[in-house]
């Protein structure tokens, strides 16, 4: 490791010394740091470290949303810390799973973006955690494909995983059972409330399908799905029906 | 005018619990209590109603599902059953999804337009006005669409007809039923002119007993009133029979024409079908080339020729034994013609065991 010393002035009041230090803080400033990342003064000190100001072009040419870009710009600055992203910071894959259920069954954005811009993957790859936890990132590896076309499932399904827990978790409260969790929500608020997103955030949907009732879910679905699907037609035949008595007065007129 | 059926979201949630043993019979029968008065239900009983007069292949089936549907409700997942069953039935109950535009109907229709008529493309049933106007499908979708259709139409036609030839050549009861009637006539026709015809030889025979009868009536002979109301009574039950035989073609007559005209008036109609479905097909091609906006041309290819399969007139047929001309007829022909025998009768025993002569 260099024992160079750098000037690093995040602002007048925040400066560093290394690049090892500055990287701890990137997650709790990200505005902040993107623009430093692009100034000059950051750049002249990063050209004195010839290997990461290699890595930063090669980041740079990948052409990143900026969240993406922070978050490896600072593995980049430093590869040894733990997961830390946008003022999140994890010590354990759990704790990050806890914390996905913790605002359950609201997703949180950031916590999303380790799954779809696969940044967990890319930081378990960086650490070694990939040979070191390799179910994790076995598991992981599914559901970033599972992502692509279902981004709400995917999530809940991290959270579960590296939470290690088959319970519910539905606004701060814990549930073991479906039926005792549907008994709750039959009060006229909570039924309001839980069935105007449940379809949506699919919190509850892929708790049961974790839990083994993909069955009854299925059945669910196929039956919603031909119900909507039939309420369509009639929809679209009430609609010609009405269009057709409509012509047919003006002919009269 | 009622609400329509709509499953929101609160439905689905009362549908999910229920899968997982949470008891929701509290909102089912009001869930249920809203599709029996909902707009799309009133609709579809009257709809129904006016498929019921169609004898088209998914006219049928509609009346069929709509009589097959379960009204016993247990369940919240039951009731969204019965709710999908309602709006697809609904939506397959409008006239244009299943009239033929090559069939000749003898009741009035709503549909004025070829172009009101759905047509299967893919897997959507669309009127056909839409498939012309859609700039989105290539010309050859259209032909292929219209081809496949205009062929619907044509084979549903033609099994219909062979349908309503075998229903009427197998059908044992009404055999039965135009056996006796039409041999009982034949008879009864034979026996009234038989009778008739011995009446017009006592009119012209050379035998004196009936030359005298005719040229020198003796009022107070037996003889005279024998012959003269054999006469009246054998020429009534001539009469009688004739007007039996007339009553009893007006009811069996499309069976008579089946028997001798049958096969080779299905060929000619379902020819005549097949060429009307071409023709349509070129008219609707022309239509999609030219993006025409079709209007009033739902009678312009339908068959012509007077139906003789339609079940109204088998229906004829069943009603010829409780017909009251039928049996007045044939008690007033069997009553004239024992009276022309007993007549005959009186003739001859006086004749021949009373006066013991010869004619």
């Amino acid at each position: 490791m260099s024992k160079e010393e750098f000037n690093l002035y995040l602002t007048k009041e925040k400066s560093y010394s290394s690049f090892i230090e500055m990287g701890k803080d990137v997650y709790l400033y990200p505005g902040k740091f993107y623009k430093y990342f692009q100034s000059k003064q950051f750049l002249t000190e990063l050209n004195k470290d010839k290997k990461r100001y290699l890595q930063y072009l090669n980041l740079k040419a990948e052409n990143n949303i900026p969240d993406v870009f922070i978050f490896k710009m600072s593995y980049i600055l430093n590869p040894y810390m733990s997961l830390r992203y946008h003022k999140f910071k994890f010590d354990t894959y759990k704790e990050l799973g806890e914390m996905m259920l913790f605002y359950s069954p609201i997703v949180d954005v950031y916590l999303k973006d380790f799954i779809i811009y696969n940044l967990l993957s890319s930081y378990m790859e960086r650490l070694g955690d990939d040979h070191k936890f390799p179910h994790i990132y076995k598991k992981l590896k599914e559901i970033e494909e599972i992502a692509k076309t279902d981004d709400q499932k995917a999530y809940w399904l991290l959270a579960y995983f590296l939470a290690d827990t088959k319970k519910l978790h539905y606004r701060n409260k814990i549930y073991d059972s479906p039926d005792k969790f549907f008994s709750s929500q039959l009060g006229i608020s909570s039924l309001i409330d839980f069935s105007s997103s449940f379809l949506a955030d699919k919190a509850v949907l892929t708790w049961l399908e974790i839990n083994g009732y993909e069955e009854r879910l299925k059945r669910f679905e196929s039956l919603t799905k031909v119900n909507d699907a039939n309420e369509k037609k009639a929809k679209q035949t009430r609609a010609r029906i009405i269009e057709k008595k409509k012509a047919e007065e003006k002919n009269n007129n | 005018m009622g609400d329509y059926i709509i499953m929101n979201n609160i439905d689905k949630t009362l549908l999910l619990a229920e899968e997982f043993g949470v008891d929701v019979s509290l909102f089912t029968s009001s869930y249920l209590e809203n599709i029996i008065k909902s707009q799309e239900y009133a609709d579809l009983v009257v709809n129904v109603k006016h498929a019921s007069e169609f004898e088209l292949r998914r006219a049928v089936k509609l009346v069929n599902d709509f009589k097959e549907i379960n009204y016993d409700i247990k369940s919240f997942d039951e009731a969204v059953i019965l709710a999908s069953r309602v709006n697809y039935l609904y939506s397959v109950s409008d006239e244009a999804y299943y009239i033929n535009p090559l069939e000749n109907y003898s009741f009035p229709i709503f549909t004025k337009s070829i172009g009101e008529v759905k047509f299967r493309i893919d897997t959507r049933d669309l009127p056909f006005q839409e498939i012309i106007d859609d700039d989105n499908l290539t010309t050859e979708q259209k032909a292929r669409c219209i081809k496949k259709n205009c062929d619907r139409f044509s084979s549903e036609l033609i099994a219909k007809h062979n349908f309503d030839y075998k229903r009427v050549k197998n059908n044992k009861a009404l055999k039965h039923i135009v056996t006796v009637n039409v041999i009982g006539s034949i008879i009864a026709f034979l026996l009234g002119l038989g009778t008739f015809a011995l009446a017009i030889y006592t009119m012209v025979s050379s035998r004196t007993i009936f030359i005298e009868t005719w040229t020198a009536p003796n009022i107070t002979s037996v003889y005279f009133w024998s012959i003269i109301l054999f006469a009246i009574f054998s020429y009534l039950s001539f009469l009688f029979a004739l007007l039996l035989l007339a009553r009893i073609n007006y009811f069996f007559a499309p069976v008579f024409y089946f028997g001798r005209h049958l096969k080779s008036n299905i060929i000619k109609i379902n020819n005549d079908i097949v060429k009307r479905a071409q023709a349509m097909a070129i008219y609707l091609f022309n239509a999609c080339v030219n993006h025409k906006h079709l209007e009033n041309d739902i009678s312009k290819f339908t068959i012509k020729r007077k139906n003789y399969f339609e079940s109204k007139l088998y229906a004829r047929c069943y009603k010829a034994s409780s017909d009251q001309g039928i049996r007045a007829f044939k008690i007033l022909f069997i009553l004239c013609f024992l009276l022309a025998a007993l007549a005959v009768g009186v003739f001859f025993i006086m004749l021949l065991l009373v006066d013991k002569r010869s004619l």
